[in-house]
């Protein structure tokens, strides 16, 4: 039974001139062989393609079909750039370094710049500073300091004080303080003050 | 049944099952005795190979495992370094924040004659003397060593740096190091209050004074960094690094004025020189507070200079060298006796210019019979016997008691490296003691003796001197003041020493306009020699405050061996005194005192 017929599968071609066919004899033998021929072949095709279980389960190379080279050069590719990568930010990190350490050198300048200013500075206003520059201009420190004559002061501090003050304040606050019992101003300070307290 | 007896007949394979050892026994030996000598020889290989294979494993695991840590360390030498990172060593300023020493940077100039190519030789050499002012053939010398680094010339100003690098000579560098600057003195070639302030050596560490006491604080901690460099030596900043940082000493404010400071300075080195003396010392405090606002020395020495300078100059005469105080111990002798209610200012005794203790005789300074004379009167004219006949009145217990009230018998605790303890007797006999109630025999510093008067000035209460007003921004903890005598018995002694001043041994001393206002005592004592004293060669002090009714200060000026050309020249009224009335006019004018308002005693 040829295997077209045990398997119910109606031949796909028109009828086969196999004696026209430029085959080999390897050939004929390899189509003669059972599982092989049209039947084999269709089956096998269909098989190149994976059913979507089979998708589910293999590797996302197998699900694009790659090659096993194309792998190779697909990683191979993604190391390169990784390398790359790496070395791109290593450059960036060394000229960055490069430029810290340029920038703590101008730092160390400019503090050093700092601290000669501030003993200059210093320098120029101490007291021996002081005198080279009044001695430059012709000055000169009399150490020998000389006091104006006074005669002893005597205070009894028991003694009055003087007349009262003049009283400037109009008649109308006067009335007032002698009401209150004390200065106008005293009182209306006193007004003022209790207005200031409220919240 | 039957395949049972197949199964016992056959193995499986058609073959009878054999029996015993004989599955496993050795190959029957060929005829030529091959078969054992071949398996030998593999055997021998292999036995060969696992021993070197051993070999090889072992010794990579003594290099691998055993020697990892001195390996890895070897490998990181080739790029790892260690940086120190120096911390910022903290300004001293004074009372008023003015600058007193400062951390600048200068270079050591350092070549690498390798990289210095033989085409550029002449430049480099040209260039580095032109700037250091050295001969070029040094610079020469040094090019064509084989040295890999050399340094041509060690901490060089900025300027001379600065121009260094703007030639851009190949091998040549310039290292910065810290450099601490003081300001200039009283005298020519004097740094400002240099054996107060001490120095710091090259290594940073502070020494003398207040940088030594404070050292730990003002140095600070310093940091490091291990840090990858490129083949170049230049720095990988974002490398992997351990770092340390630094931590930046603090900054000191002293209580020092620099204006009062310098004028002591002068005043001293001008007294030194006027009396031909060996040297001498100020020492200023504020009456109140104990703060110290002069410390002053003749001889001193320049901080900058630190290297050129003799190591004994640099020794603090006030601090770390005794002195004995003489007739200025008499103020503590009387202050004693007054406080036990045993003598009064007024108290009279019989002075007939000598007295006799322990079979010793002790003669007054001018050798005559006194006559009757007050307790006052025994401290305007200075006399030996009224001190003795005092301490006697108070006892021997009293007055070592006295003597540790006012601060004699033990170190002052001034916040400055080297104080030296005073040398008391530990058994005193009869006639030590009478000399220690005028300061003979009694070895004391400066400060312990400035303190001790301005317990008077400072109504009975001894305080703590101190240079150090804040650390940072901490002001330091002090001991607490102490009542050494009581008020009434300072004010007596005020008035005792003001007497001094108008009719005593302290006129030289006067101040004009504080003429009553002001309070002094004068002292000389002999200089031990060879064991025994000295009559040519004595310490010449003044001690007093000012104004008496008010004290802002208290000063102690004490000279050296002057050498006046007759032992009256050379006593403390006549050399000390005119040299504390010098500096006192440039207190008053510095911290604007008057003479308090006169009040008629109705």
């Amino acid at each position: 039974m040829p295997p077209s017929a045990r398997h119910n599968i109606p031949p796909l071609d028109p009828p086969f001139a196999e004696e026209k066919a430029l085959v080999n004899t390897r050939i004929l033998t390899t189509r003669r062989q059972p599982g092989s021929g049209r039947l084999a072949y269709h089956r096998r095709r269909r098989s190149a393609w994976p059913r979507l279980a089979t998708i589910a389960n293999s590797s996302t190379a197998e699900r694009f079909g790659l090659f096993t080279f194309a792998r190779a050069y697909t990683a191979a590719g993604a190391l390169l750039a990784v390398v790359i990568a790496y070395l791109v930010l290593g450059a960036h990190a060394t000229q960055t370094a490069y430029e810290l350490d340029q920038l703590r050198a101008q730092n160390a300048q400019l503090l050093a710049e700092q601290d000669q200013l501030r003993y200059k500075d210093a320098s120029l206003h101490t007291r021996a500073g002081i005198a080279e520059a009044a001695a430059a201009a012709g000055l000169q420190h009399s150490n020998t300091p000389k006091y104006v004559g006074y005669q002893p002061v005597a205070l009894d501090l028991s003694a009055p004080i003087g007349p009262d003050r003049p009283q400037d304040a109009p008649l109308w606050q006067q009335a007032l303080a002698a009401i209150v019992g004390s200065t106008a101003r005293d009182a209306q300070a006193a007004g003022k003050a209790d207005v200031w307290r409220r919240p | 049944m039957r395949a049972i007896g197949v199964s016992h007949s056959l193995n499986g394979r058609g073959k009878p099952r054999s029996r015993g050892p004989a599955r496993w026994a050795a190959p029957k030996r060929s005829p030529h005795g091959r078969g054992d000598t071949t398996r030998l020889r593999v055997l021998w290989l292999l036995a060969a190979a696992l021993l070197l294979a051993s070999a090889v494993w072992v010794r990579l695991a003594y290099w691998q495992v055993a020697q990892h840590a001195s390996l890895s360390d070897k490998a990181a030498q080739y790029h790892l370094r260690q940086v120190a990172q120096p911390a910022a060593r903290g300004a001293v300023y004074d009372r008023d924040m003015n600058l007193l020493a400062v951390d600048t940077t200068v270079y050591d100039v350092t070549l690498s004659p390798t990289v210095v190519k033989p085409a550029s030789r002449e430049k480099v050499a040209d260039g580095l003397s032109a700037a250091l002012g050295m001969q070029s053939q040094d610079v020469m010398d040094l090019l064509e060593s084989s040295q890999a680094f050399a340094y041509v010339k060690k901490r060089q100003p900025k300027e001379i740096a600065d121009r260094i690098a703007g030639l851009d000579l190949p091998g040549v560098g310039l290292d910065p190091q810290p450099d601490r600057r003081y300001l200039r003195g009283g005298t020519p070639d004097v740094s400002l209050a240099s054996s107060l302030l001490g120095f710091v050596n090259y290594a940073g560490e502070g020494q003398q004074g207040v940088e030594q006491r404070y050292n730990a604080r003002l140095g600070g901690q310093s940091g490091s960094a291990m840090v990858y460099h490129d083949p170049t030596g230049r720095q990988i900043t974002l490398s992997k690094q351990k770092l340390r940082e630094p931590v930046d000493g603090v900054n000191l404010v002293l209580t020092l004025d620099s204006s009062i400071q310098y004028a002591a300075e002068q005043a001293i080195a001008d007294g030194v020189k006027s009396n031909k003396a060996q040297s001498g010392s100020v020492l200023v405090m504020d009456s109140r507070t104990g703060e110290i606002a002069a410390w002053a020395n003749y001889p001193a020495y320049d901080a900058n200079a630190f290297t050129t300078t003799d190591p004994a100059r640099m020794q603090d005469p006030i601090v770390s060298a005794h002195y004995e105080p003489g007739s200025v111990m008499k103020v503590v002798t009387l202050a004693g006796a007054i406080d036990q209610g045993k003598i009064t200012p007024s108290t009279t005794i019989q002075d007939p210019g000598f007295i006799v203790v322990g079979g010793s005789v002790l003669h007054d300074w001018n050798g005559i019979n006194n006559g009757t004379v007050t307790m006052t009167n025994v401290l305007e004219k200075s006399l030996n016997v009224g001190a003795v006949r005092a301490q006697q009145a108070e006892g021997a217990d009293a007055f070592l008691h006295y003597l540790d009230a006012f601060g004699i018998t033990k170190k002052s605790g001034v916040d400055v490296a080297g104080e030296v303890p005073p040398t008391l007797q530990a058994q005193w006999r009869p006639t030590e003691l009478a000399t220690a109630a005028f300061g003979q025999g009694v070895a004391v510093n400066m400060v312990q003796m400035c303190a001790a008067i301005n317990v008077i000035a400072n109504g009975g209460r001894w305080v703590q001197p101190h240079v150090v007003k804040q650390v940072g921004n901490v002001r330091p903890s002090l001991p607490a003041a102490r009542q050494a005598v009581s008020p009434q018995t300072a004010a007596s002694m005020t008035q005792m020493m003001e007497s001094v001043v108008q009719r005593g041994s302290g006129n030289l001393a006067r101040v004009q306009g504080f003429e009553q206002n002001e309070a002094g005592k004068t002292g000389t004592s002999e200089m031990p020699e060879n064991g025994k004293y000295s009559h040519d060669h004595v310490w010449a002090s003044y001690a007093g405050f000012l104004p008496a009714d008010n004290p802002r200060f208290t000063m102690l000026v004490v000279v050296r061996q002057p050498d006046n050309g007759s032992s009256d020249h050379n006593e403390g009224y006549y050399v000390s005194g005119p040299i504390w009335k010098r500096i006192a006019q440039q207190i008053i004018e510095r911290q604007r005192i008057t003479p308090g308002a006169v009040f008629p005693s109705n």
